[in-house]
């Protein structure tokens, strides 16, 4: 299976509201390789958070078929599903993120813990991650002790840490400004580098577009442009 | 398991919330423990003054006595009986009785009476009736014409101790019995009605009394545990293995005290089911604000791959903890408060009179029960009310959840 990570094929969303067919997205055909660095873009309504949603599995297609590390992803539920995306898939959202009532290490041990893995290994792997996030020291501090920026980076080390395929974040700096904003790429992409981890997130801003090596630009559901940068 | 450590501090959250939530039940568990400590002491010292002082845990007679008592119901050879009854495990002692009714005469006063012979050693053994002369003394050991009354038949028949009275009835063998006795002590000043004319005299005058030679009507047996008096019942019953004999325990002699006395345990229970209810819908409703609030994290949580069995059990756990610390409190409080009632009790100012007895302290006992049935009480309550919030919350939807925020 080559190195495609992500196959979406001709997927279709439809919302029907009040009667009135909203056409989320329009038979849209898109491949994630292993090791991309991937900014969606596109007007608001354009389809952005439908389509990550859908790719991660959290909403299902009207049409067509998304397959995520050769699996079909599409056609999964319930459990089987929750395990899928605590093990193959990092999750960063743009807000109500971090898990309130745990410490920045235990929300990074979060999904550590419900895989079952091990007390040394789960250490090691923090202390690494926070080396890499620029938190060392915060550990024990509660998400409400931590700047919005901290908290995202917390996030980025919660999605990390279990090591999944891929990790997907929508909108991920719309709560930051834009300085924070771009240093929090600039981690994400370090760890993309650094550690091949592959990332797909949405955004408004040029100036987070500027930073992906690729660029998907939606269209009323459709892509409208995808060109690879330097 | 972190599913279980995010419960536990979830209930930090809201502290107020879950204050008030935690008051509501440690409040009721507390209430429950007094209700019960109340309702084991208040029963058992009733219990106790009924059984101990007139009917025994458990009665001996010939068949169908109970149903009609006649001076012809005769148990024959008592003794022996007695001593194959204080054989069995847990008889603490027994009493032969003689009753009849009379009546009673002093100048030109005069009432009905329950005459009582009974064997002044024994009885003193067996029941209180001796603790309970206000004036005057018990029965001598040697049948004299003596004889013990209560307050109120001495007020009737004007009589002081050392007068005499007249008892009139009939023998077994149809003659007329009359016999002069001289009053030796008055009982019970604070008693209500039971046994107000109940008098007593020696066991042999009561026999030559009513030309009985040798048996008894009744024997009264009292018991080192009388909470197995059912069963010791009918361990005395297949020991005697006589047919003509019924051996019963106070809850079928005294059927019509007994069942009001149930009626009242009823009416208790019926009241903590009242405040269950309440605080249920009272917890309930904090559970389910909970989970309103709370609609973007499970969405989170969701996505990230938690199991919805992971949520629900989250979800229950927080209730559950809440309730466990709340048990711990109101047991504590509700402990120190049946405590206080079993030392110092509440006298009251006017006493009730109730099953015949009159009462003026309100009591309470610490009884296991009284712990243990307020927390799985209010334990299960909490777990009942929080599923269905519970399933609520397992079956949200990340993306539902997400887009709402
Ligand atoms: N649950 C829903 N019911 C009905 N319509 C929906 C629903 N979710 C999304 N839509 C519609 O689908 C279209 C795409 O929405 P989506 O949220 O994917 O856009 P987006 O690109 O993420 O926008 P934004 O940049 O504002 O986040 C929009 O027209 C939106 O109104
Ligand atoms: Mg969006």
């Amino acid at each position: 299976m080559s190195n495609t990570l992500i196959k979406v094929e001709k997927v279709s969303k439809v919302y029907g509201m009040d009667g009135v067919e909203v056409h989320a997205l329009r038979s849209l055909d898109l491949d994630i390789k292993k090791g991309e660095f991937t900014a969606i873009a596109g007007p608001s309504g354009s389809g952005k958070t439908t389509l990550l949603n859908i790719m991660s599995g959290l909403d299902a297609p009207s049409e067509g078929r998304v397959m995520l590390s050769g699996k079909l992803i599409s056609e999964m539920k319930g459990g089987e599903l929750s395990d899928f995306r605590r093990d193959h898939i990092g999750f960063i959202f743009q807000s109500y993120n971090l898990i309130p009532v745990l410490s920045a290490r235990e929300n990074i041990e979060y999904i550590m813990l419900l895989q079952g893995v091990g007390e040394n290994e789960r250490r090691t792997r923090v202390s690494e991650i926070l080396n890499d996030v620029g938190l060392e020291g915060m550990e024990d501090r509660r998400p409400a002790q931590l700047s919005g920026g901290q908290q995202q980076r917390v996030a980025i080390a919660r999605a990390m840490v279990s090591k999944p395929d891929i990790i997907l974040a929508d909108e991920p700096t719309a709560n930051l400004d834009s300085s924070t904003g771009a240093s929090l790429l600039d981690i994400m992409r370090e760890l993309n580098e650094k550690r091949g981890m592959t990332f797909l997130f949405s955004t408004h801003d040029s100036m987070i577009m500027e930073r992906a090596k690729r660029l998907v630009l939606l269209k009323d559901g459709s892509v409208d442009s995808d060109e690879e940068r330097a | 398991m972190i599913i279980s450590k995010i419960a536990f501090r979830n209930i930090f959250r809201h502290k107020r919330r879950s204050l008030l939530t935690g008051l509501m039940m440690a409040g009721g568990c507390f209430l429950f423990a007094i209700f019960i400590g109340m309702m084991d002491g208040s029963y058992g010292l009733l219990i106790d003054m009924f059984t101990r002082d007139h009917t025994g845990h458990i009665q001996v007679h010939r068949n169908g006595y109970l149903d009609k008592p006649t001076i012809y119901k005769i148990i024959d050879d008592p003794v022996a009986l007695g001593n194959e009854i204080q054989a069995v495990e847990n008889v603490r002692s027994w009493a032969p009785r003689i009753k009849t009714p009379a009546l009673s005469f002093a100048g030109i006063k005069t009432s009905g009476v329950q005459v009582i012979g009974i064997d002044p050693v024994l009885e003193a053994r067996t029941t209180r009736i001796k603790n309970k002369i206000d004036k005057g003394r018990f029965l001598s050991d040697e049948p004299l014409n003596e004889i013990i009354i209560g307050e109120r038949l001495a007020r009737v028949l004007r009589v002081d101790i050392g007068d005499k009275i007249a008892l009139i009835a009939q023998g077994v063998d149809g003659s007329i019995a009359n016999d002069l006795f001289s009053v030796a002590g008055i009982t019970g000043s604070k008693e209500a009605s039971y046994g107000a004319t109940s008098s007593y005299v020696h066991i042999q005058k009561a026999r030559e009394f009513l030309s009985i030679r040798n048996g008894v009507h009744e024997i009264v047996i009292i018991l080192k545990d009388h909470e197995r008096n059912i069963h010791t019942a009918s361990l005395i019953d297949k020991r005697l293995n006589n047919e003509s004999i019924s051996v019963d325990p106070w809850q079928t002699v005294e059927a019509q005290f007994y069942r009001a006395m149930q009626a009242d345990i009823k009416g208790n229970w019926i009241s903590i089911f009242i405040f269950t209810v309440i605080i249920a819908i009272g917890v309930l409703n904090a559970v389910l604000m909970v989970i309103l609030e709370r609609t973007n994290e499970f969405g989170v949580l969701r996505a990230i791959g938690t199991r919805p069995l992971q949520i629900f059990t989250m979800i229950v756990l927080e209730t559950v903890y809440l309730s466990l610390i709340s048990i711990v409190v109101g047991l504590i409080g509700g402990v120190i408060a049946n405590w206080l009632l079993s030392v110092y009790g509440i006298t009251l100012n006017e006493p009730i009179e109730w099953g015949g007895f009159l009462y003026d302290t309100i009591t309470a006992k610490i009884t296991l029960r009284s712990l243990y049935i307020p927390a799985a009480v209010i334990i299960s309550t909490a777990i009942l009310v929080s599923i269905p919030p519970g399933i609520r919350a397992a079956k949200i939807t990340p993306v539902k959840a997400l887009r709402s925020a």
